[in-house]
Protein backbone atom coordinates (compact mmCIF):
# COMPACT_ATOMS: atom_id res chain seq x y z
CA UNK A 1 0.00 0.00 0.00
CA UNK A 2 1.14 3.66 -0.63
CA UNK A 3 2.88 5.09 2.37
CA UNK A 4 0.54 8.45 2.21
CA UNK A 5 -2.28 6.27 2.21
CA UNK A 6 -1.13 4.11 5.02
CA UNK A 7 -0.17 6.55 7.68
CA UNK A 8 -3.19 8.82 7.01
CA UNK A 9 -5.30 5.78 7.49
CA UNK A 10 -2.77 5.54 10.60
CA UNK A 11 -3.80 8.84 12.19
CA UNK A 12 -7.27 8.30 10.89
CA UNK A 13 -7.62 5.07 13.10
CA UNK A 14 -5.74 6.47 16.41
CA UNK A 15 -7.21 10.19 16.30
CA UNK A 16 -10.96 9.67 15.19
CA UNK A 17 -11.77 9.04 18.70
CA UNK A 18 -10.40 12.24 20.09
CA UNK A 19 -13.05 15.03 19.26
CA UNK A 20 -11.55 18.61 19.81
CA UNK A 21 -12.73 21.65 21.02
CA UNK A 22 -12.42 23.04 17.21
CA UNK A 23 -15.75 22.03 16.07
CA UNK A 24 -17.35 24.63 18.70
CA UNK A 25 -16.26 27.43 15.73
CA UNK A 26 -13.04 28.67 18.17
CA UNK A 27 -10.04 27.10 20.13
CA UNK A 28 -8.66 29.11 22.61
CA UNK A 29 -10.34 30.71 25.72
CA UNK A 30 -10.23 34.01 26.51
CA UNK A 31 -12.09 37.04 27.56
CA UNK A 32 -11.46 40.61 27.57
CA UNK A 33 -12.06 43.29 30.47
CA UNK A 34 -11.33 47.28 29.76
CA UNK A 35 -12.16 49.05 33.00
CA UNK A 36 -11.77 53.27 32.17
CA UNK A 37 -11.47 55.44 34.67
CA UNK A 38 -14.55 58.66 34.16
CA UNK A 39 -13.26 61.29 36.31
CA UNK A 40 -16.00 63.98 35.29
CA UNK A 41 -18.56 61.40 36.45
CA UNK A 42 -16.40 59.87 39.22
CA UNK A 43 -17.02 56.41 37.50
CA UNK A 44 -15.16 53.58 36.59
CA UNK A 45 -16.64 52.07 33.19
CA UNK A 46 -16.04 48.52 32.32
CA UNK A 47 -16.49 46.60 29.43
CA UNK A 48 -16.53 42.79 29.77
CA UNK A 49 -16.20 40.86 25.97
CA UNK A 50 -16.86 37.06 26.17
CA UNK A 51 -17.38 34.88 23.46
CA UNK A 52 -21.37 34.22 23.13
CA UNK A 53 -21.55 30.86 23.66
CA UNK A 54 -18.83 30.41 26.16
CA UNK A 55 -21.16 33.05 28.00
CA UNK A 56 -24.60 30.64 27.31
CA UNK A 57 -22.40 27.89 28.70
CA UNK A 58 -21.41 29.41 32.21
CA UNK A 59 -25.08 30.10 32.70
CA UNK A 60 -26.36 27.05 32.04
CA UNK A 61 -23.02 24.82 33.93
CA UNK A 62 -24.50 27.31 37.48
CA UNK A 63 -28.32 25.74 36.64
CA UNK A 64 -29.35 28.19 34.68
CA UNK A 65 -31.41 28.79 31.47
CA UNK A 66 -30.61 28.37 28.01
CA UNK A 67 -30.16 32.39 26.80
CA UNK A 68 -29.83 32.14 23.20
CA UNK A 69 -28.37 35.45 22.98
CA UNK A 70 -28.79 37.78 19.91
CA UNK A 71 -31.48 35.03 18.43
CA UNK A 72 -35.42 35.84 18.14
CA UNK A 73 -35.59 33.56 21.06
CA UNK A 74 -33.49 35.16 23.52
CA UNK A 75 -34.57 34.62 26.91
CA UNK A 76 -37.07 37.25 28.58
CA UNK A 77 -34.71 37.34 31.65
CA UNK A 78 -31.57 36.98 29.95
CA UNK A 79 -29.98 40.48 31.35
CA UNK A 80 -30.60 39.41 34.63
CA UNK A 81 -28.92 36.02 34.24
CA UNK A 82 -25.57 37.40 32.27
CA UNK A 83 -25.41 40.33 35.20
CA UNK A 84 -26.08 38.09 37.91
CA UNK A 85 -22.74 35.95 36.36
CA UNK A 86 -20.43 38.80 35.65
CA UNK A 87 -21.40 40.57 39.04
CA UNK A 88 -20.40 37.30 40.70
CA UNK A 89 -17.54 36.44 39.35
CA UNK A 90 -15.47 39.58 39.09
CA UNK A 91 -14.91 41.54 42.13
CA UNK A 92 -12.82 44.84 42.60
CA UNK A 93 -11.00 46.81 45.42
CA UNK A 94 -10.51 50.59 45.09
CA UNK A 95 -7.74 51.73 47.54
CA UNK A 96 -8.49 49.09 49.77
CA UNK A 97 -12.47 48.78 49.61
CA UNK A 98 -14.40 46.16 48.22
CA UNK A 99 -17.01 48.00 45.76
CA UNK A 100 -20.09 46.81 43.66
CA UNK A 101 -20.32 46.30 40.40
CA UNK A 102 -23.51 47.59 38.61
CA UNK A 103 -24.50 45.62 35.45
CA UNK A 104 -26.01 48.23 32.76
CA UNK A 105 -26.29 46.34 29.50
CA UNK A 106 -25.08 44.45 26.93
CA UNK A 107 -24.53 44.46 23.07
CA UNK A 108 -24.11 42.06 20.52
CA UNK A 109 -20.48 42.15 19.35
CA UNK A 110 -20.07 39.52 16.63
CA UNK A 111 -19.50 36.19 18.26
CA UNK A 112 -18.64 37.98 21.48
CA UNK A 113 -21.18 39.27 23.41
CA UNK A 114 -19.87 43.55 25.16
CA UNK A 115 -21.18 43.42 28.23
CA UNK A 116 -21.14 47.09 30.16
CA UNK A 117 -20.89 47.77 34.12
CA UNK A 118 -19.81 50.42 36.17
CA UNK A 119 -18.57 51.14 39.71
CA UNK A 120 -19.84 54.45 40.96
CA UNK A 121 -18.59 56.73 43.18
CA UNK A 122 -14.95 56.68 42.33
CA UNK A 123 -13.16 60.08 43.06
CA UNK A 124 -9.18 58.27 42.71
CA UNK A 125 -7.75 55.02 42.03
CA UNK A 126 -4.38 54.46 43.31
CA UNK A 127 -3.96 50.83 44.11
CA UNK A 128 -6.97 48.35 42.24
CA UNK A 129 -7.52 44.89 42.80
CA UNK A 130 -9.14 42.78 40.69
CA UNK A 131 -10.62 39.44 40.59
CA UNK A 132 -11.69 37.75 37.50
CA UNK A 133 -13.29 34.20 37.74
CA UNK A 134 -14.73 34.24 34.45
CA UNK A 135 -15.05 30.59 32.77
CA UNK A 136 -12.25 29.53 35.25
CA UNK A 137 -14.59 26.65 36.07
CA UNK A 138 -15.46 25.17 32.62
CA UNK A 139 -12.03 25.30 30.63
CA UNK A 140 -8.49 24.58 32.17
CA UNK A 141 -7.10 27.04 29.71
CA UNK A 142 -9.12 30.41 30.06
CA UNK A 143 -7.47 33.57 30.08
CA UNK A 144 -8.90 36.73 31.44
CA UNK A 145 -7.37 39.56 30.32
CA UNK A 146 -7.89 42.75 32.24
CA UNK A 147 -7.09 46.18 30.65
CA UNK A 148 -6.65 49.65 32.87
CA UNK A 149 -7.27 53.16 31.48
CA UNK A 150 -6.63 55.23 34.36
CA UNK A 151 -6.03 58.74 33.23
CA UNK A 152 -2.99 58.12 31.10
CA UNK A 153 -1.59 54.97 32.34
CA UNK A 154 -2.89 51.81 30.76
CA UNK A 155 -2.07 48.80 32.39
CA UNK A 156 -3.00 45.04 31.31
CA UNK A 157 -2.78 41.99 33.76
CA UNK A 158 -3.48 38.25 32.32
CA UNK A 159 -5.49 36.51 34.53
CA UNK A 160 -6.22 32.83 34.98
CA UNK A 161 -7.74 29.72 36.84
CA UNK A 162 -4.53 29.78 39.03
CA UNK A 163 -4.04 33.36 39.15
CA UNK A 164 -7.62 34.80 39.36
CA UNK A 165 -6.34 38.13 41.74
CA UNK A 166 -4.15 40.46 41.37
CA UNK A 167 -3.17 44.68 42.35
CA UNK A 168 -2.36 46.74 39.91
CA UNK A 169 -1.13 50.50 41.09
CA UNK A 170 -1.56 53.52 39.34
CA UNK B 1 2.17 43.77 31.87
CA UNK B 2 2.63 46.11 28.79
CA UNK B 3 0.20 45.75 26.05
CA UNK B 4 2.85 44.78 23.95
CA UNK B 5 3.52 41.66 26.32
CA UNK B 6 0.07 40.97 26.69
CA UNK B 7 -0.38 40.13 23.41
CA UNK B 8 2.72 38.67 22.91
CA UNK B 9 1.42 36.08 25.27
CA UNK B 10 -1.49 35.37 23.96
CA UNK B 11 -0.56 35.05 19.90
CA UNK B 12 2.04 32.57 21.38
CA UNK B 13 0.29 30.56 23.65
CA UNK B 14 -2.64 30.80 20.66
CA UNK B 15 -0.69 28.97 17.99
CA UNK B 16 1.41 26.24 20.33
CA UNK B 17 -1.87 25.33 22.31
CA UNK B 18 -2.25 21.67 22.06
CA UNK B 19 -5.82 21.90 22.26
CA UNK B 20 -6.20 24.26 19.17
CA UNK B 21 -3.94 22.25 16.71
CA UNK B 22 -4.98 22.87 13.58
CA UNK B 23 -3.01 25.80 13.04
CA UNK B 24 0.59 23.19 14.35
CA UNK B 25 -0.48 20.63 12.22
CA UNK B 26 -0.52 23.35 9.14
CA UNK B 27 2.87 24.09 10.21
CA UNK B 28 4.06 20.62 10.14
CA UNK B 29 2.82 20.16 7.09
CA UNK B 30 4.50 22.82 5.34
CA UNK B 31 7.67 22.23 6.77
CA UNK B 32 7.84 18.08 6.21
CA UNK B 33 9.02 18.71 2.41
CA UNK B 34 12.63 20.46 3.76
CA UNK B 35 15.61 19.62 5.25
CA UNK B 36 17.59 21.16 7.77
CA UNK B 37 19.68 23.21 5.34
CA UNK B 38 16.62 24.55 3.83
CA UNK B 39 15.85 26.84 6.55
CA UNK B 40 15.82 29.88 4.44
CA UNK B 41 13.06 28.50 2.32
CA UNK B 42 11.33 27.60 5.64
CA UNK B 43 11.62 31.09 6.91
CA UNK B 44 10.02 33.07 4.50
CA UNK B 45 7.56 30.34 3.93
CA UNK B 46 6.42 30.95 7.72
CA UNK B 47 6.52 34.40 6.91
CA UNK B 48 4.31 34.55 3.78
CA UNK B 49 1.71 32.50 6.28
CA UNK B 50 2.20 35.32 9.15
CA UNK B 51 1.75 37.83 6.08
CA UNK B 52 -1.43 36.09 5.17
CA UNK B 53 -3.50 36.14 8.46
CA UNK B 54 -2.23 39.03 9.39
CA UNK B 55 -3.81 40.70 6.54
CA UNK B 56 -7.05 39.03 6.89
CA UNK B 57 -6.97 39.85 11.10
CA UNK B 58 -6.72 43.37 10.30
CA UNK B 59 -9.33 43.50 8.25
CA UNK B 60 -11.52 41.19 10.04
CA UNK B 61 -10.96 42.93 13.48
CA UNK B 62 -11.16 46.12 11.84
CA UNK B 63 -14.76 45.02 11.37
CA UNK B 64 -14.85 43.13 7.87
CA UNK B 65 -16.85 40.04 7.74
CA UNK B 66 -14.86 37.95 5.20
CA UNK B 67 -15.68 34.71 5.57
CA UNK B 68 -18.37 33.12 8.35
CA UNK B 69 -16.95 31.38 11.12
CA UNK B 70 -18.01 28.08 10.59
CA UNK B 71 -16.91 28.00 6.67
CA UNK B 72 -12.80 29.49 8.28
CA UNK B 73 -12.64 25.92 10.92
CA UNK B 74 -13.73 23.88 7.68
CA UNK B 75 -11.73 25.36 5.34
CA UNK B 76 -8.75 25.45 8.11
CA UNK B 77 -8.11 21.48 7.67
CA UNK B 78 -8.35 22.35 3.74
CA UNK B 79 -5.63 23.80 3.33
CA UNK B 80 -3.87 21.14 5.77
CA UNK B 81 -4.61 18.45 3.00
CA UNK B 82 -3.57 20.38 0.14
CA UNK B 83 -0.67 21.39 1.38
CA UNK B 84 -0.05 17.53 2.43
CA UNK B 85 -1.31 16.28 -0.83
CA UNK B 86 1.05 18.43 -3.14
CA UNK B 87 3.90 17.66 -0.41
CA UNK B 88 3.08 13.96 -1.90
CA UNK B 89 2.20 14.37 -5.66
CA UNK B 90 5.04 17.03 -6.40
CA UNK B 91 8.41 16.12 -6.77
CA UNK B 92 10.99 16.88 -4.08
CA UNK B 93 13.05 19.28 -6.72
CA UNK B 94 9.96 21.73 -7.05
CA UNK B 95 10.59 22.89 -3.46
CA UNK B 96 14.19 23.16 -4.78
CA UNK B 97 14.12 25.40 -7.25
CA UNK B 98 14.86 28.90 -6.74
CA UNK B 99 12.51 30.76 -9.06
CA UNK B 100 9.62 28.28 -9.22
CA UNK B 101 8.01 28.49 -5.38
CA UNK B 102 4.08 28.10 -5.54
CA UNK B 103 3.89 27.27 -2.44
CA UNK B 104 4.89 30.58 -1.50
CA UNK B 105 1.85 32.26 -2.95
CA UNK B 106 -0.46 28.78 -2.03
CA UNK B 107 1.08 29.40 1.80
CA UNK B 108 0.02 33.51 1.49
CA UNK B 109 -3.09 32.25 0.68
CA UNK B 110 -3.51 29.74 3.52
CA UNK B 111 -2.46 32.23 5.29
CA UNK B 112 -5.57 34.51 4.53
CA UNK B 113 -7.70 31.67 5.64
CA UNK B 114 -6.19 30.87 8.96
CA UNK B 115 -6.05 34.76 9.68
CA UNK B 116 -10.01 34.07 9.77
CA UNK B 117 -9.86 32.30 12.88
CA UNK B 118 -7.07 33.87 14.49
CA UNK B 119 -9.60 37.27 14.45
CA UNK B 120 -12.67 35.48 15.83
CA UNK B 121 -10.49 34.96 18.67
CA UNK B 122 -9.03 38.21 18.97
CA UNK B 123 -12.25 39.97 18.17
CA UNK B 124 -13.56 38.60 21.28
CA UNK B 125 -11.13 41.13 23.62
CA UNK B 126 -11.22 43.98 21.35
CA UNK B 127 -13.99 46.45 21.06
CA UNK B 128 -14.35 47.95 17.35
CA UNK B 129 -13.86 51.19 18.97
CA UNK B 130 -10.22 50.38 20.12
CA UNK B 131 -6.85 51.10 18.22
CA UNK B 132 -6.25 47.00 17.03
CA UNK B 133 -2.53 47.84 15.43
CA UNK B 134 -0.45 47.42 18.84
CA UNK B 135 -2.36 44.29 19.64
CA UNK B 136 -2.47 43.16 16.41
CA UNK B 137 1.10 43.62 16.17
CA UNK B 138 2.07 42.20 19.20
CA UNK B 139 0.07 39.52 18.81
CA UNK B 140 1.19 38.54 15.47
CA UNK B 141 5.14 38.57 16.51
CA UNK B 142 3.71 35.87 19.52
CA UNK B 143 2.61 33.78 16.30
CA UNK B 144 5.33 34.13 14.58
CA UNK B 145 7.62 33.09 17.57
CA UNK B 146 5.04 30.15 18.09
CA UNK B 147 5.47 29.24 14.25
CA UNK B 148 9.51 29.42 14.37
CA UNK B 149 9.09 27.23 17.58
CA UNK B 150 6.82 24.41 15.72
CA UNK B 151 9.10 24.61 12.89
CA UNK B 152 12.22 24.11 14.78
CA UNK B 153 10.94 21.01 16.23
CA UNK B 154 10.01 19.27 13.39
CA UNK B 155 13.48 20.24 11.79
CA UNK B 156 14.73 18.35 14.62
CA UNK B 157 12.50 15.63 13.87
CA UNK B 158 13.55 15.30 10.44
CA UNK B 159 17.05 15.83 11.69
CA UNK B 160 16.61 12.99 13.71
CA UNK B 161 15.11 10.66 11.32
CA UNK B 162 16.92 11.45 8.22
CA UNK B 163 20.69 11.08 10.03
CA UNK B 164 20.03 9.35 13.31
CA UNK B 165 17.75 6.61 11.58
CA UNK B 166 19.62 6.75 8.06
CA UNK B 167 15.74 7.07 6.37
CA UNK B 168 15.39 8.79 3.17
CA UNK B 169 13.94 12.16 3.76
CA UNK B 170 11.32 11.32 1.28
CA UNK B 171 9.71 8.49 3.54
CA UNK B 172 9.77 11.20 6.28
CA UNK B 173 7.88 13.54 4.11
CA UNK B 174 5.23 10.98 3.14
CA UNK B 175 5.40 10.11 6.58
CA UNK B 176 4.57 13.45 7.89
CA UNK B 177 2.24 14.76 4.97
CA UNK B 178 0.39 11.22 6.02
CA UNK B 179 0.03 11.74 9.37
CA UNK B 180 -1.36 15.44 9.00
CA UNK B 181 -3.60 14.22 6.29
CA UNK B 182 -5.21 12.03 8.38
CA UNK B 183 -5.84 14.20 11.13
CA UNK B 184 -7.21 17.11 8.67
CA UNK B 185 -9.74 14.71 7.15
CA UNK B 186 -10.82 14.27 11.03
CA UNK B 187 -11.36 18.27 11.60
CA UNK B 188 -12.83 18.43 8.33
CA UNK B 189 -15.84 15.47 9.68
CA UNK B 190 -16.19 17.69 12.59
CA UNK B 191 -16.16 20.88 11.19
CA UNK B 192 -18.43 19.80 8.32
CA UNK B 193 -20.58 23.27 8.05
CA UNK B 194 -23.43 21.54 5.85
Amino acid sequence: MNPFVLSCMLALAFLLPFRTDTATGHVFYVSGTKVKWNPQQDRLDLTVRNFTNDLEQAIKAQGGPELRLWTTGQHAESDRFVGGYLTSRIKFRIDGAERPLKYVGKADALDATACFLQIGNVKTVKTVEVENRLLIDLFDDQTNVVQFEIGNEKKFVNLTGKLYRDTVRF
Amino acid sequence: MSEFETYLRLGFSHITDLGAYDHIVFIIAVCAVYELWQWQSMLMLVTAFTVGHSITLGLATAGFMLIPTEIVEFLIPVTIFVTCLLNVIKSPNEYRRKKVRFNYPLTLFFGLIHGNGFSNYLRALLGQEESILMPLFSFNIGLEIGQLMIVSLVMAGSTLVVYGFKASHRSWTIFISGAAAGISVILMTQTAFW
